[in-house]
């Protein structure tokens, strides 16, 4: 069997900004090969962004009664990348009033992936 | 019916309207754009031409004269600035000085005054710094400066107070001539007048052949300028010429009526008449020649470049007539240099020339002068300033920084008779964004303030003309109206348990200028070293700085463990200050630091005061390198941004500033902006950067550019930008190794909007003025261990001493600071003999810089730390540290990159305990 074609990854654990190719052994795909890489973290990079890339994302919500007419808000763990989007149209939906607190729940278990989304400043 | 109808409200029509308003007329003013002195008015040399050089016996002769004899009375009745500072004529070479003979004879039948061909040493002491070969000149003590769209929105002004009445946004279509008068289709209607005065400058041709058959054709003629920082003034004391050619005046070297230093312009036939881009070739020339007249000028310090067209015609002279064939239509055409002086002369002559056609006129007994000021705010004397901020508290809030306008003066703008309704406007009435950060602060500030004024949506309001639109609409579609979330610019309650200082205390024991993650900092360990009488001055409305709009994550890493948002790193340190009871003024702007450790501020509730302190941390940050500085060519349209002013407007003022956006510069910023851009619905064409790799961090690449299938046009750059209003398109090339455009590659990308993420600078206009020694390389001031300056109590950190990657390193700094100013303090009294000795830090091969500058051996710690960036990329490189004639420490590192900052610890028992005078750091070893 042969190997799946490799991802282009780059690496961003530091400076050097590796360029890796990652792709599945052949019948283990739960091992992969990386190339261009020597570092151990690197390689754990590798793997995580591979098999379940996340982000934590960040935003605003609209505010009123505020002094301010958006409140900045963070997904409270990362997300899986390919939800972002969704994500971001559930942030949109969101209209609430002030005041808040830096840390408030502002959506409950977003998109069912039990990660929240929460206030990052206190307003109003 | 009106009796005369003026088409175009330039210099000319404007001062003509307040002219003829002295009279018992129905006047009109019809102007095409938004506002007045909005063509040829707005951008030219602001030179008041002493009136020598016009052909005698012409018109342009005898009205600059008489122009330039009128234009002290007239700008001081309208509280304009104007200025004989005089002009030279200056010749390089014995031909030259021939030129010079003939023009002082012209200037004689002229009637020019005073004039005078003055000799090499008179020319050298007069004007010092010009270069060596000047061999003599012709000075002309009544040659003056003034700001041309000041004065003619001053004149429009009072025509307006004396019944004038003004269509603005009224182009006009057609004329037609009836028995006794004329039908004039401008806008949405039709004005009727007995009598026409065509003023329509670059357009006059088009206006004069609505009714007439053609007598003369406007050839727009460019001419391009740069426009220097505030006080760079000084490096001409005079308008400064060469000796004309056949081409023209030539390029000058002139103050303006502001401080800044005008150099400019070239002269280029152009074929259309909204030609007023600016060009790679113009801007070239212009610099090349006026090293001619002064090899060294501050071409670092230019603030933008900006083009105008003359209205020039086959003439010559100025074309003042009534029709032939049109009784009662005047043209006053062809109005090019020395137009702007000749304007008051060329409104008396066509009043008389009217009341010839329609006269007589009877004079008005009640003719209004304008209580109108436009004095700036800060020129005024202090007794003034009180009585202002008392009657409106707004002119003690300070909304332009670079410019220190206050928020009064802009409504006073808007409110006024002829009232700005754009940020053009607003710019050319009161000047903000007209200084160094050329709007990135003060307009997202602005835009709110005709918000407010004008009540209409934040994304209605304008830069200019009515397609100039700067904002598309709220993010999320979800507009929440700002008076409901509270007036700009009071302070935010968000900061409720914060010890806001109220009321003047005469004297601290530290101040900290900067509620920034630096300040912040800072405060909290001298608080946390034993002082208590702790003031920090912020001049936003609430603590924090940058990091409020700094919504994403990242932060915080080194400092707390964790990785936070910018607003929440702001948090933690504003928990503490609450905590520890430090006093803050909000709202509140450091216009001034002394030596003597003096702090001059204004807020609106205490006005202009001078408090003392016993030491003082400068913590101002630093604000983004603008378009402008960086000179690229082309159109001035809305749509232009950089980074982090597109970042507040996004993230705390909820608008989207575009919806085509290209990215110009590979900084943390632009990257971070780009990913925000496309999550709130934009598309994003392109990331461009002129070096062959990405500026800003590896991660900001992937996450922000690569997640998005941005495409990263790396070895790239901008070498023109399109569009009249708002903007079209960019052209962009491939760079070579000097990062300069290759010849052949250009191609033009569609986009509306440009963001500009190419780097910082310092701010430190208020360590300069305190007279504290700047590194050139940092752009900071220069500093020890102790992160003092070299003004004895006056501390610096963060961003104001050299641009951070992290912020996190920023507030290590800045608690060093902190630290240091409580010891200061502490000690004041008692100043202890310094042992041991000093020494300096030299970069050398490949390192930027190195901070701190200057080291005091007997105060290193434990270990001296030392921060430092460097230039161009290297791998396996080794950092060397030598000393006392011996190297003393090396560092291995796998990469080093100029976005990041390097720090070196050093322990102090590797340092030589025998004197030395410096300590060098080098690259030096790499295998590329």
């Amino acid at each position: 069997m042969a190997e799946t074609a490799a991802k282009e990854m780059i690496c961003i654990l530091c400076p050097l900004g590796c360029k890796m190719q990652v792709s599945e052994k052949p019948g283990q795909p739960e091992d992969l090969k990386v190339r261009g890489i020597q570092c151990k973290e690197g390689k754990k990079y590798a793997y995580e962004e591979y098999k379940n890339p996340t982000r934590i994302l960040t935003s605003t919500v609209a505010i009123h009664n505020a002094p301010l007419p958006r409140l900045p808000v963070k997904t409270s763990k990362p997300l899986p990348k390919g939800l972002v989007y969704k994500a971001m149209e559930e942030i949109n939906k969101v209209e609430l009033n002030g005041p808040v607190k830096v840390g408030t729940v502002i959506i409950k278990d977003l998109l069912g992936t039990g990660i929240d989304v929460v206030a990052t400043r206190s307003l109003g | 019916m009106y009796d005369i109808a003026i088409i175009g409200a330039g210099i000319i029509g404007t001062a003509l309207a307040r002219e003829l308003s002295k009279y018992k007329l129905r006047l009109v003013l019809i102007e095409k754009d938004s506002d007045a002195a909005n063509g040829t008015t707005k951008a030219n040399s602001a030179i008041v031409h002493a009136g020598f050089d016009p052909e005698p016996g012409s018109l342009k002769a005898e009205l600059n004269a008489e122009g330039s004899r009128l234009f002290g009375d007239l700008c001081s009745e309208l509280d304009v600035p104007f200025d004989r500072i005089g002009s030279l004529v200056i010749a390089f070479s014995d031909e030259e000085l021939k030129t010079l003979q003939g023009l002082y004879e012209r200037g004689l039948e002229n009637n020019i005054p005073d004039l005078e061909i003055i000799g090499k040493e008179r020319l050298h002491s007069l004007e010092p710094g010009l270069n060596e070969d000047a061999m003599g000149a012709l000075y002309a003590p009544t040659a003056g400066i003034t700001d041309p769209y000041l004065l003619a929105i001053a004149l429009a002004e009072n025509a307006v107070q004396n019944g004038v009445d003004i269509k603005f946004d009224s182009p006009v279509s057609a004329i037609e001539k009836k028995e006794d008068r004329f039908l004039i289709n401008c806008g949405e209607e039709q004005v009727e007048a007995k009598c026409i005065v065509n003023a329509a400058g670059l357009y006059a041709d088009g206006i004069n052949e609505m009714v007439n058959p053609p007598s003369f054709k406007i050839k727009p003629n460019r001419g391009e300028y740069f426009l220097l920082d505030k006080n760079t003034g000084r490096y001409a004391k005079h308008v400064l010429f060469p000796c004309p050619t056949s081409l023209g005046k030539g390029v000058l070297i002139a103050p303006t009526a502001h401080g800044n230093l005008i150099i400019g312009p070239n002269a280029e036939a152009v074929d259309s008449r909204e030609a007023t881009e600016t060009t790679a070739e113009g801007l070239d020339y212009v610099r090349m020649n006026a090293g001619k007249l002064k090899k060294t000028l501050p071409f670092n310090e230019v603030i933008t470049s900006f083009s105008g067209l003359r209205a020039k015609t086959d003439h010559g002279d100025f074309i003042i007539e009534e029709a032939e064939q049109t009784p009662g239509f005047v043209n006053v055409a062809g109005i090019d240099s020395p137009g702007l002086a000749a304007a008051p002369g060329i409104a008396r002559y066509v009043t008389d020339l009217l009341k010839q056609i329609c006269g007589p006129f009877e004079e008005k007994r009640n003719f209004k002068l304008p209580a109108i000021s436009h004095t700036p705010f800060m020129d005024l004397d202090q007794e003034k300033k009180d009585e202002l901020i008392k009657k409106d508290p707004r002119f003690g809030r300070i909304i332009c920084r670079c410019e220190n306008i206050t928020e009064g003066e802009i409504v006073r703008a808007i409110r006024g008779p002829v009232g700005a309704r754009t940020v053009d406007g607003i710019k050319k009435r009161t000047r903000p964004g007209g200084g160094r950060c050329q709007g990135g602060f003060c307009g997202p500030r602005v835009i709110q303030i005709i918000a407010r004024e004008l009540e209409i949506e934040l994304n209605e309001v304008k830069k200019d003309n009515p397609g100039s639109y700067i904002l598309t609409g709220p993010t999320k579609g979800k507009a929440v109206d700002r008076r409901e979330s509270g007036p700009v610019g009071e302070c935010l309650p968000t900061d409720s348990g914060l010890k806001i200082e109220s009321g003047i205390k005469e004297s601290y024991d530290l101040i900290v200028v900067g509620g920034g993650p630096a300040g912040m900092a800072a405060a909290v360990a001298a608080r946390q070293n034993g002082i208590e009488d702790i003031l920090i001055i912020e001049r936003d409305h609430e603590l924090g700085g940058i990091l409020q709009q700094c919504i994403h994550n990242g932060f915080g890493v080194h400092q707390f463990k964790e990785e936070l948002t910018g607003p929440e790193y702001a948090e933690r340190y504003i928990d503490q200050l609450k905590e520890l009871g430090i006093k803050c003024k909000l709202d509140t702007m450091v216009l001034a630091v002394g030596k003597d450790r003096s702090v001059t501020y204004v807020n609106t509730s205490d006005g202009m005061t001078t408090v003392q302190a016993k030491a003082i941390v400068l913590g101002m940050g630093c604000r983004e390198r603008t378009r402008g500085a960086i000179n690229i060519p082309g159109t001035r349209p809305a749509g232009i941004f950089s980074a982090g002013t597109a970042q507040r407007l996004v993230n705390i003022e909820g608008y989207m500033v575009g919806r085509k956006v290209l990215v110009f510069g590979s900084g943390d910023i632009g990257l971070i902006m780009a990913r925000r851009i496309v999550l709130e619905g934009g598309e994003v064409v392109a990331v461009i950067e002129r070096k062959p790799y990405s500026e800003g961090l590896v991660r900001n690449y992937v996450q922000c550019v690569e997640d998005y299938g941005i495409p990263m046009l790396l070895k790239h750059t901008i070498v023109d930008i399109k569009g009249k209003d708002r903007v079209e398109s960019v052209t962009i090339a491939n760079t070579d190794l000097n990062k300069e455009p290759i010849a052949g590659t250009y191609r033009e990308i569609e986009c509306d909007t440009i963001l500009f993420s190419r780097g910082l600078i310092p701010e430190n206009e208020l360590s300069r003025g305190a007279g504290a020694e700047l590194d050139s390389s940092t752009g900071g001031p220069i500093v020890n261990e102790a992160m003092e300056t070299s003004i004895d109590g006056i501390f610096a950190c963060g961003n104001v001493v050299h641009v951070h990657d992290l912020v996190d390193w920023v507030s290590d700094e800045s608690s060093r600071a902190g630290k240091s100013a409580a010891d200061y303090i502490k000690r004041q009294d008692k100043q202890p003999e310094l042992k041991g000795f000093a020494f300096e830090t030299r970069p050398l091969n490949s390192i930027s810089y190195i901070v701190p500058h200057k080291v005091r051996s007997s105060l290193v710690g434990d270990t001296l730390e030392l921060y430092m960036r460097v230039r161009g990329n290297h791998r396996d490189a080794i950092l060397s540290v030598a000393a006392g004639g011996s190297i003393i420490k090396t560092v291995k590192k796998k990469v080093l990159t100029p976005g990041e900052m390097i720090s070196i610890k050093i322990n102090k028992t590797d340092l030589p305990t025998e004197p030395f005078e410096e300590l060098f750091i080098e690259v030096v070893k790499e295998d590329k």
